[in-house]
C-alpha cells in the first residue's frame, strides 16, 4: 500500500557537481504542503543548483528528488504537471500578447480551452495586469513582466512554486502584492519556496527558512527555531546613554564585565555578549549600580541576515583553515 | 491526456500549444499580407510568363501546364527550404533567448510534443507563402495531365526535405552555442544542400538523395523530357533508380529512406536535449547502430555501380584522363624534345593504356576511406565523455553501488563503442576496396594487357589502419578533453597537411618531404593506406607507401602510450572519487 504523501517537497542525499567543485553536496530537506520556505545562502551556496534540480532543468550527480510524492527522475513530465518555477530574470516573448504568452502555458499545461479564458483572466487579476491583457508582452516594464511570469507561473494552480528572486524589479506596491499573493496561495495549502537576497522581505514571507552555505544545508525549520538556535550564542546589545560624555565610563563598566568589542557611535553603544535575558538584567544593573545614564538598553533580534552573515564568516574561516 | 502527463499528443498539431503560438505570433495579417502579395505576385508572373508566351507558341497545352508545374517547384523549394529553414534556425535561437526554451521544459508536454510544435510552427509563415502558389501547381497539374502519383511523389519529396531541412535548422538551434547557431544553421544548410549532394559526382550517389534533385529529375524525366536534359546538365543528375544489393529502387524510396535516416537522427538529438540539456547528442548504442546502418546503406548504393563502372562520374573520369595526357605530353618531351604535332598525337595514342592505371579505382576507395574516418571522428567526438561526465558517473555508481557504470551512460568510457565505430568504417573500406579491385570493371581494364599484379590480402587489410587513427582521435579527447583534441588535431592533422601543400607547390625537389609530412596527418591517410598494396602499379606512390608504413608504427605506439594514460586517468578520478570524504551534512524536515 502507498504511504501518504505529507511533504511536498523532499531531498534525499541530493549532490551537484560541476567539474571538481561540488556545488550541493548531501542535501537532504523536507518541506510540508502549505509551508512558504525561504532558501538563503551567500552567493555559490546551490541555492540556484537545488533550484534547477528541483524545477527538473538539471540532472544532479546523484540523490532523489520528489514533489508531492512525484519522483523527478522518473516521471519528469507529471512533476511538471505540480510544478510552478519562475526564474530570477523572467523573459517574456517580444512577439506575444499578455493573454496569447499566457494562453500557451495554460494550453501546455493541458486547461481545457472554456476554462483557459477564466484562469487567464484570475491571474491576470492577481497580479494586477487585468488592464495589460492586449498589450505585447514586451511593452510592459520590468517589474510588469515579472508579474506577468508570476501570473504564467500560478495558470496552472501548482503544488509547488519555486520562485528565485521574484521581487526582483518590482517596486515596493508590487512587493507588497506579491507578498500577499504567496500568503494566501500558502493558506490554499500551495508550498512555495522561495530564495531572494532582500532577506527582510523572507522574514515577512516565510514561515519556515533554510541556510545553505559551501553546498550543505546547515539548518532549516520554522524561523523562529532556527533563529533561536543560530542566534542564541551571541545577542546583539543596544545601550543608549544620555550624552557622550558617559560612553568612556560605560566603556570601561562593560570591559569590567567581561565585553572587551564595543562599537560607539555618539551616545549609542553596540556590543553583543553571550547569555540569555538573566545576563543582559544582571549587566543592566551593574551599569545603573555604578551611576551611568542609561536611556535604554535593548536586545536587537537576530536577523536572518545577521545569521546568512555569520554562516558566511564562519565558512570563510573553514574554507581558510582548509586551504 | 496523453501518454504520462503528455497534455497533448504530440500528432495532434491543432492542439499542439506551440504551433498555435507560432501561428498567432507569425500569421498576423500585418506581417503576412505583405509576404503573401510578394509571393502571390512572383508565381503569378511566372506562371503567366510560362503559360502566355507557351500558348502565344503554339506549345501543347499539355506541355505547357506541366511546364508551369516544374518552374513553380523551385519557388515552392525556396520558401519552405531556405526561407523556412532560416525562420526555425532564428526562431528556435530567439526562443532560447527569451527563456522560452527554459520555460517550455517545464511544462508536462511531451518532448516529441514540443519537437512537432516548433518543427512546424516556426516555419508557419512560409507554408501559408507556399499554399498561395499552389493553385498555379494545381492548374498546371490539370492542364499537364500529370498523373496523380507523379504528384504525389514530387510534393512527398518536397515535404520531407523541407522538414529535414528545417529539423537541421533546429538541431542547431538547439546544440550549438546560441552565439553561433545562427552561422552553424547555414552552414548545415549549404553542407547539406550543397557540399554532401557534390560527393555525388565523385561516383558516391547515396548524397544526391539528400535533396530533392533526384526525385525532381525522375519526374521532369516522366513530365518534360527536353527540361529533364538541361536539369540533369544543371545539377549533375543522371540515372535516377538505384541500385541497392542489387535490387532496383525507385528515387523517392530512396530518398525517404535515406532522408528518414537522417530526419531519424534529428528527432534523436532533440528529443534528448528537450529532456537533458547536458545528455550527449547521441546515445553510444545509438550512434555505433548509425555508422553501420551508414555503411550499410553507402556499400548497398554503390556496390552494384563498380561491375558495370557507372560508379565512375564521367567528370572524374575526364579529370584523370587529362591528367594521365598531360603526364604522358611531358614525359614524350622529356625523353624525345619537342616533337612535330603529328607523332606526337600518335604517340599519345599508343600510351592512353595510361588512362586505364587503376587511378580512378584508387581515387574512389580512399576517397571512402576519408569518409569512414570523418564519420567515425564525428560520432566519437559526440560520445566521449567529458572528464566531468566521467567523474559524476563515477560518483553516481558509487552512490547506487552499482559495480559498474552501464556501458551506454554518457558518462561511460566510449573505448568499446569507439572500437565499434572504428572497425564498422574499416569494414566497409575494406569490403568497398575488396570489391573495387576485384570487379569485372577493373580486370576489363586490362584486356589484352598484362594484369596489375597486387596483394588483394593487402589490399583488404590496410583499411583496418584506420583503426589506429580513431582510436589516437578519441584518446586525445578522453585523456585530455576538448582543448587538447583541438590542439592535436591542428599541429598534428591540419598543420602537417597544409605545410605539404606549400611544400609540393615549392618544387619537385621537394615532393619526398611533402609526401612525409602529409602522411603524418590522418586526414589523407587513406590515400597513403591504398598506396601501400598499390606502389608497383603505381611508381610514385613508393614514397607514400613507405610513409604510410612508417606512420601505422608510430600512431600504433602512441596508441599503446595514449591508452595508459587514459586509463591512469580514470584510475585517478577513480580514487578521488572514492577516497572523498562527504561528512553528513544537516538533514532536516520542517513540521
Amino acid at each position: 500500500m502507498n504511504e501518504p504523501v505529507t511533504d511536498a517537497i523532499k531531498m534525499v542525499d541530493l549532490r551537484v557537481d560541476y567539474g571538481d567543485f561540488a556545488a550541493v553536496d548531501s542535501l537532504s530537506l523536507s518541506v510540508p504542503f502549505g509551508e512558504v520556505f525561504g532558501l538563503v545562502g551567500p552567493n555559490g551556496a546551490g541555492k540556484t543548483s537545488s533550484f534547477k534540480v528541483l524545477a527538473t532543468l538539471m540532472e544532479p550527480t546523484f540523490g532523489e528528488v520528489f514533489l508531492c510524492g512525484i519522483d523527478i527522475a522518473l516521471q519528469p513530465e507529471r512533476a511538471r504537471q505540480v510544478l510552478g518555477y519562475m526564474p530570477d530574470l523572467a523573459p517574456v516573448p517580444t512577439d506575444l500578447k499578455c493573454w496569447e504568452f499566457l494562453d500557451l502555458y495554460a494550453a501546455a499545461h493541458g486547461l481545457p480551452e472554456i476554462e483557459r479564458h477564466l484562469r487567464i483572466g484570475e491571474c491576470l487579476e492577481k497580479v494586477d495586469l487585468e488592464d495589460k491583457r492586449e498589450a505585447i508582452c514586451s511593452s510592459l516594464s520590468r517589474g510588469m513582466k515579472q508579474r506577468l511570469v508570476l501570473a504564467k507561473t500560478l495558470l496552472h494552480r501548482p503544488k509547488v512554486m519555486l520562485l528565485d528572486e521574484p521581487a526582483s524589479g518590482m517596486d515596493p506596491v508590487s512587493r507588497a502584492a506579491l507578498r500577499n499573493t504567496l500568503r494566501s496561495l500558502a493558506d490554499e495549502g500551495t508550498t512555495v519556496m522561495v530564495s531572494s537576497h532582500i532577506l527582510s522581505e523572507l522574514a515577512d514571507m516565510c514561515s519556515s527558512v533554510g541556510f545553505m552555505a559551501g553546498g550543505k544545508l546547515v539548518d532549516a525549520g520554522k524561523i523562529d527555531d532556527v533563529l533561536a538556535r543560530q542566534g542564541s550564542m551571541r545577542r546583539q546589545i543596544k545601550v543608549q546613554m544620555l550624552d557622550e560624555s558617559s560612553v568612556p565610563a560605560c566603556r570601561q563598566a562593560l570591559s569590567d564585565a567581561g565585553i572587551g568589542v564595543v562599537d560607539a557611535v555618539g551616545a549609542l553603544l553596540k556590543f553583543s555578549m553571550e547569555g540569555e535575558g538573566g545576563e543582559q538584567v544582571r549587566l543592566l544593573k551593574r551599569l545603573v549600580d555604578q551611576g551611568l545614564p542609561v536611556r535604554s538598553f535593548e536586545e536587537k533580534r537576530t536577523s536572518i541576515e545577521d545569521v546568512l552573515l555569520d554562516l558566511d564568516q564562519k565558512h570563510h574561516e573553514q574554507q581558510g583553515g582548509k586551504n | 491526456m496523453g501518454r504520462d502527463g503528455d497534455s497533448v499528443p504530440s500528432w495532434n498539431l491543432a492542439a499542439n500549444p506551440i504551433f498555435r503560438r507560432y501561428a498567432r505570433s507569425r500569421l498576423r495579417p500585418k506581417a503576412l499580407i505583405p509576404w503573401m502579395l510578394v509571393v502571390g505576385i512572383l508565381a503569378t508572373f511566372v506562371f503567366l510568363a510560362v503559360w502566355v508566351g507557351g500558348t502565344r507558341n503554339g506549345i501543347d497545352t499539355v506541355v505547357v501546364g506541366r511546364t508551369v508545374l516544374m518552374v513553380m517547384v523551385p519557388i515552392q523549394a525556396f520558401l519552405l527550404m531556405l526561407i523556412g529553414t532560416g525562420a526555425v534556425a532564428s526562431g528556435i535561437m530567439l526562443e532560447g533567448a527569451d527563456g522560452g526554451i527554459e520555460y517550455q521544459r517545464l511544462t508536462p508536454l511531451s518532448p516529441l510534443t514540443k519537437i512537432a510544435g516548433y518543427l512546424f510552427g516556426l516555419p508557419v509563415r512560409e507554408y501559408c507563402l507556399f499554399l498561395v502558389t499552389l493553385p498555379f501547381t494545381v492548374i498546371g497539374a490539370v492542364s499537364g495531365e500529370v498523373p496523380i502519383g507523379l504528384l504525389l511523389s514530387l510534393y512527398v519529396a518536397l515535404i520531407t526535405s523541407a522538414v529535414l531541412y528545417h529539423l537541421s535548422g533546429c538541431v542547431a538551434g538547439m546544440v550549438v552555442n546560441r552565439r553561433f547557431a545562427g552561422r552553424i544553421a547555414q552552414l548545415m544548410v549549404i553542407v547539406l544542400y550543397l557540399v554532401l549532394p557534390q560527393i555525388a559526382k565523385l561516383g558516391f550517389e547515396f548524397f544526391s538523395y539528400l535533396t530533392i534533385l533526384p526525385v525532381l529529375s525522375e519526374v521532369m524525366g516522366e513530365l518534360v523530357p527536353q527540361g529533364r536534359v538541361i536539369f540533369d546538365q544543371v545539377f549533375g543528375t543522371g540515372s535516377r533508380s538505384v541500385s541497392l544489393f542489387g535490387i532496383e529502387v525507385e528515387a523517392l524510396p530512396f530518398s525517404l529512406l535515406i532522408q528518414g535516416t537522417l530526419i531519424m537522427t534529428f528527432v534523436i538529438i532533440l528529443y534528448r536535449k528537450w529532456r537533458q540539456p547536458t545528455h550527449h547528442m547521441l546515445g553510444k548504442n545509438f550512434a555505433a547502430w548509425l555508422c553501420i546502418w551508414i555503411h550499410v546503406l553507402l556499400l548497398g548504393s554503390t556496390i552494384p555501380l563498380i561491375d558495370s563502372g557507372d560508379i565512375f562520374p564521367t567528370q572524374l573520369q575526364g579529370r584523370f584522363q587529362r591528367q594521365a595526357r598531360v603526364r604522358a605530353q611531358a614525359e614524350l618531351v622529356r625523353e624525345f624534345g619537342e616533337l612535330n604535332p603529328e607523332m606526337r598525337e600518335r604517340l599519345l595514342r599508343l600510351d592512353s593504356r595510361r588512362s586505364k592505371q587503376p587511378m580512378h579505382a584508387y581515387w574512389l576507395s580512399a576517397s571512402y576511406g576519408v569518409g569512414a574516418l570523418l564519420l567515425s571522428c564525428g560520432l566519437v567526438l559526440i560520445i566521449t565523455p567529458s572528464r566531468d561526465e566521467f567523474t559524476k558517473a563515477l560518483r553516481r555508481k558509487r552512490k547506487l553501488d552499482r559495480s559498474r557504470v552501464p556501458l551506454n551512460a554518457d558518462g561511460a568510457s566510449a573505448f568499446l563503442h569507439v572500437v565499434l565505430i572504428a572497425l564498422a568504417g574499416a569494414v566497409a573500406w575494406s569490403i568497398f576496396c575488396s570489391e573495387m579491385f576485384g570487379s569485372r570493371w577493373f580486370t576489363e581494364q586490362f584486356m589484352g594487357e598484362e594484369a596489375p599484379h597486387f596483394s588483394m590480402l593487402a589490399l583488404r587489410l590496410v583499411p583496418f589502419s584506420q583503426l589506429l587513427f580513431v582510436l589516437v582521435f578519441w584518446a586525445v579527447l578522453e585523456w585530455g578533453e576538448r582543448r587538447t583534441l583541438l590542439l592535436f588535431v591542428l599541429f598534428g592533422w591540419v598543420v602537417p597537411v597544409l605545410a605539404a601543400m606549400i611544400f609540393m607547390i615549392a618544387g619537385e625537389r621537394f615532393h619526398n618531404l611533402a609526401i612525409a609530412l602529409g602522411g603524418i596527418s590522418a586526414f589523407p591517410s587513406p590515400f597513403y593506406a591504398m598506396s601501400f598494396p598499390l606502389e608497383e602499379q603505381i611508381p610514385y606512390l613508393k614514397q607514400a607507401s613507405g610513409t604510410f608504413v612508417a606512420v601505422v608504427a608510430l600512431y600504433a605506439v602512441l596508441v599503446v602510450w595514449l591508452i595508459r594514460h587514459v586509463k591512469r586517468r580514470h584510475e585517478e578520478i577513480r580514487h578521488r572519487v572514492e577516497d572523498a570524504d562527504a561528512p553528513p551534512a544537516a538533514s532536516r524536515e520542517i513540521s
